[in-house]
């Protein structure tokens, strides 16, 4: 397992949760978010120790929600991608209605519409954002402060879902005519 | 220290701790939820009207224009919408959802406490069998 990149003094800084199997790639995202001082790092190499760690961080018997307030979420990773994660994950929460979704932000190289769709369905519970790479450093840090910091993954996820049924229906028109 | 005890001792002092402390943390923790839960809606719906006030105040217009356009003609549609834009030039702060909020949470608040006194000890129970479970192989393992 890769281990925790924390700070010092970081006791009441919220966590963020690095799934990505390239160790190269997480070190720069988790580079990237310490030089902000605002959050705490964890990192994961796939699906399965992701969810060991956020069994590590859960809150008041896992009826809270959990001390992650964000899992940026690398897409194609060796023994559980992320679709499978995040289907895992949405079906967990969905067993206790009355628990808040953790805001997942996708970072993928496959910018194709097919993955975009799966990534943003609503069946799945639905990701907070989609980066593509290689993102940009300020585009990245914008979204997690987003997430974590104004607390708006709930707002970010509704956004997605418009955009998402807008697309489809100028796709379907597009299609008729 | 507990979890490496002999089977007859380990059973029924982990079932009664579970009894005793899952419940009352149970029903704590599911108390603590509906707070939570209560705060993140109540703060989704002010961030709406806050940071996002045109998208907000075109749901609040179609809302609206929803309710009035039942049973008119569909020429009338455009021209309702628009005399309810004219009448309603920007949305009001969301004191009814923020209500209506509160008294859900009032009312399911009891409710997920009993909830949390059945699930609280069933928790507690599987934790403690996990972890004797894995003393127990930890331990084989170095022998």
């Amino acid at each position: 397992m890769t281990p925790s990149l924390q700070t010092k003094n970081s006791n009441n800084k919220p966590f963020v949760l690095i799934v990505e199997d390239n160790l190269r790639q997480s070190e720069l995202i988790a580079s990237i978010l310490n030089e902000t001082g605002l959050y705490q790092i964890l990192t994961a190499g796939n699906g399965e120790e992701a969810f060991i760690k956020l069994a590590d961080y859960e809150r008041g018997f896992d009826f809270l929600s959990n001390k992650i307030s964000c899992i940026l979420l690398d897409w194609q990773m060796p023994k559980m991608h992320g679709e499978a994660f995040l289907r895992k994950l949405r079906e967990k929460e969905k067993r206790s209605p009355f628990k808040r979704h953790i805001p997942v932000v996708i970072i993928t190289a496959y910018g194709d519409n097919e993955l975009r769709m799966i990534a943003e369905d609503s069946t799945l519970g639905l990701a907070s954002a989609y980066l593509l790479k290689p993102f940009d450093e300020a585009e990245l840090l914008q979204v997690v402060k987003r997430i974590v910091i104004d607390k708006e993954g709930e707002i970010m996820r509704e956004l997605l879902v418009e955009q998402r049924s807008r697309w489809l229906k100028e796709y379907q028109k597009s299609l008729k005519e | 220290m507990l979890e490496t005890s002999p089977a007859p001792i380990f059973y029924p002092l982990i079932f009664l701790w579970s009894l005793v402390y899952g419940a009352t943390a149970g029903a704590f923790f599911k108390l603590m939820a509906v707070y939570e839960n209560w705060i993140a809606m109540n703060r989704h719906q002010i961030q709406l009207w806050k940071k996002y006030p045109q998208r907000s105040y075109n749901k609040y217009i179609s809302s609206i224009w929803a309710n009035q356009i039942k049973g008119k003609p569909l020429e009338l549609a455009e021209y309702t919408r628009h005399q309810i834009e004219k009448s309603h030039t920007s949305e009001p702060f969301p004191v009814f959802r923020l209500l209506v909020n509160t008294l859900f949470m009032l009312v399911i608040a009891p409710f997920m406490m009993l909830i949390g006194m059945f699930q609280g000890p069933v928790y507690v129970y599987r934790r403690a069998l996990l972890r004797r479970q894995q003393i127990i192989i930890k331990n084989r393992q170095a022998i």
